[in-house]
């Protein structure tokens, strides 16, 4: 007989007493853990839904001064933005020509842009019909289609060139309901502008790291240009999604406090009901410190079970459960680290809980805890 | 030089603010081999006087001395050792600890002792075999007989072999013969370990097997006389 083997065979021969302790402690772990993991998964995916949110950096010629007139940007320098070392931060780049020209009798504002990256850069764009993928189609914005009369399929004279209209996009409220979307390529051979493009937008991830960096980063690259950051629309995400973890992590806190209150007052209620068990261990020889022991290990085997449980039912409540409830498709997965601190914390905090009760009863003379 | 000497002790408990007299002044001097037994009416002291002489329950004033050691003048947990040592319990309630089985509940003494696993299973094993019950060792006390219940809480405070033996009224919840059998076990024991009995009861059989009786009254010694059935059975009548 050892007296870790008391502990357990306690443990293990009364499960009801054990149980209501235990339990508390599950509910306890899996509720600030489904929190955390919610959390955590959750400012993640508001970061990456923000960082879909259109262009934060704009890079365009500086205006000319009498000493020097400006080099033009052309259409290859945005590959140059992928030579930057925080390349991975960026999410998608799309040069831009823009230009007047005569459509029908009327004149408009044309966009010579790589469809692809365009409609990557601004995720809130439909459109009827579709977007242009030969050199002769258009995509129209919403008012101009309505000025022009022009449905998906009319044809459309620009610089007396005839264009088919292949999408029409619908309302955005901004300036992109009077333009008229032309392939880039297409426009800077319509405009006799060789390779040259007017500005370049970029949507950096900014959640995961500092956009003036990522804008240093881009004057190295593209040396005669002007960057300018959206800093405004980077601290208004940066601010939601910090606003979210701060309520998350409150809540966190406060039912972390609430659980330390159940279970030190569970724990007590366990000590207290073993006091005549502890009354006789030390009249049989034990010391303080032996049935100190005895009981320690039983809250280090409560705390270590009730932790890894607790951490398997908040996973899996907030992988399964907190979907339906909030609806963002979250990535909540079993993570090695993170359970072994639950675990930890877990066994700290039965500890904690139950080193009062254990001083105080251990402290009594065995005919008091005998009541002899 | 007796073996174990109370020398004026007292014990006042403090309850809700007055003092209540548990023991009065009391001197007493026990040898070793004795067998005796602690008689008087309910409230009389003779559980305290019993739980001082076990170490369980500092008196107010006074020196307890067993085996030339003043045992209140140790620690706490210098005073459990000592109780490992010297000291083996048997209580009217049996306390075995629910979650153990029988040879488990007999081996918790030895939980801290120098022995190996093996060697702790052999000893509870043999005084199992004395208390006649090896045959029950995988039973838990729920599983147990009141008697055979109080014969595993004999072996359990016999195993580490105390000079001194304290069992309060260990027939108090067992009914005739059952108690009877308890008494002849520690008769024996008392014979041919030459362990030192010390036992609080109101059962009258016990003073045929007891070798000295003490009486107290309102904390004080009433009598204390040595083993002379007719007289004893007497001086019962009167307690």
């Amino acid at each position: 007989m050892r007296l870790e083997l008391i502990a357990i065979k306690n443990i293990v021969r009364r499960k009801q007493r054990v149980f209501f302790l235990l339990f508390t402690i599950i509910v306890a772990v899996a509720i600030v853990n489904s929190l955390y993991q919610l959390n955590t998964s959750m400012s993640s995916e508001i970061g990456n839904s923000f960082d879909r949110l259109g262009p934060n950096i704009i890079i365009t010629v500086p205006d000319s001064n009498l000493d020097v007139s400006p080099t033009p940007l052309i259409a290859d320098d945005y590959m140059k933005v992928y030579q930057i070392p925080e390349r991975n931060s960026i999410a998608v780049v799309s040069p831009k020509l823009l230009d007047v020209g005569n459509v029908e009798a009327t004149k408009a504002l044309l966009l010579g842009v790589y469809f692809q990256f365009e409609s990557q850069l601004k995720p809130w764009w439909s459109w009827d019909g579709q977007l242009p993928f030969k050199t002769n189609e258009v995509l129209l914005g919403r008012n101009i289609a309505t000025e022009l009369q022009k449905s998906v399929g009319d044809t459309l004279q620009i610089e007396n060139q005839e264009f088919t209209i292949t999408g029409i996009l619908n309302v955005t409220n901004t300036d992109e309901d009077k333009v008229v979307f032309l392939p880039l390529l297409t426009l800077q051979s319509l405009k006799n502008r060789g390779q040259e493009i007017s500005f370049i937008e970029v949507a950096a991830l900014c959640t995961s790291c500092p956009l003036p960096d990522i804008a240093e980063q881009i004057r190295q690259v593209l040396p005669n240009t002007e960057v300018k950051t959206l800093q405004e629309s980077v601290a208004i995400r940066q601010a939601t999604i910090e606003r979210i973890q701060e309520f998350m992590l409150l809540g966190s806190i406060i039912i972390l406090l609430i659980s330390c209150f159940i279970v030190g007052m569970t724990m007590m209620n366990y000590v207290f009901e073993r006091k005549v068990d502890i009354g006789v261990l030390r009249a049989v020889g034990l010391r303080r410190a032996h049935v100190f022991e005895v009981l320690i290990t039983e809250a280090v085997i409560i705390g270590a079970t009730g932790g890894l449980l607790g951490y398997a039912v908040g996973t899996i409540m907030a992988k399964y459960i907190t979907p339906y409830i909030i609806s963002l498709p979250l990535t909540i997965e079993f993570n090695v680290w993170f359970g072994g601190v639950s675990v930890i914390i877990s066994i700290l905090l039965t500890i904690l809980a139950s080193l009062y009760p254990i001083n105080k009863v251990t402290k009594l003379d065995p005919v008091d805890a005998l009541k002899l | 030089m007796a073996f174990i000497n109370l020398e004026n002790v007292t014990k006042i408990y403090n309850l809700k603010g007055a003092n209540v007299t548990a023991l009065q002044t009391t001197d007493l001097t026990i040898n070793q081999g004795e067998f005796l037994a602690l008689m008087g009416p309910s409230g009389s002291g003779k559980s305290t006087l019993l739980t001082i002489m076990g170490t369980l329950n500092p008196p107010t004033s006074g020196r307890l001395i067993i085996d030339d050691i003043d045992v209140y003048q140790l620690n706490q947990e210098r005073r459990a050792d000592f109780r490992y040592s010297y000291t083996g319990f048997v209580f009217q309630q049996m306390h075995l600890l629910s979650y153990l089985t029988s040879i488990e509940n007999v081996m918790v003494p030895l939980a801290v002792s120098k022995y190996s696993r093996k060697e702790q299973y052999f000893m509870a094993e043999t005084v199992l075999e004395q208390v006649g019950l090896l045959n029950k060792k995988h039973r838990l006390p729920k599983e147990l007989s009141g008697g055979e219940q109080q014969r595993v809480a004999i072996a359990r405070a016999i195993v580490n072999k105390p000079a001194i033996i304290f069992a309060d009224e260990p027939t108090g919840s067992l009914d005739t013969n059952t108690g009877n059998e308890i008494l002849t076990l520690f008769k024996k024991l008392n014979e041919t370990n030459n362990q030192t009995i010390i036992m609080v009861t109101h059962n009258p059989e016990t003073l045929s097997y007891a070798s000295r009786t003490v009486v107290i009254r309102d904390g004080i010694i009433d009598s204390d006389t040595l083993s002379d059935k007719e007289y004893l059975c007497s001086e019962d009548r009167e307690v």
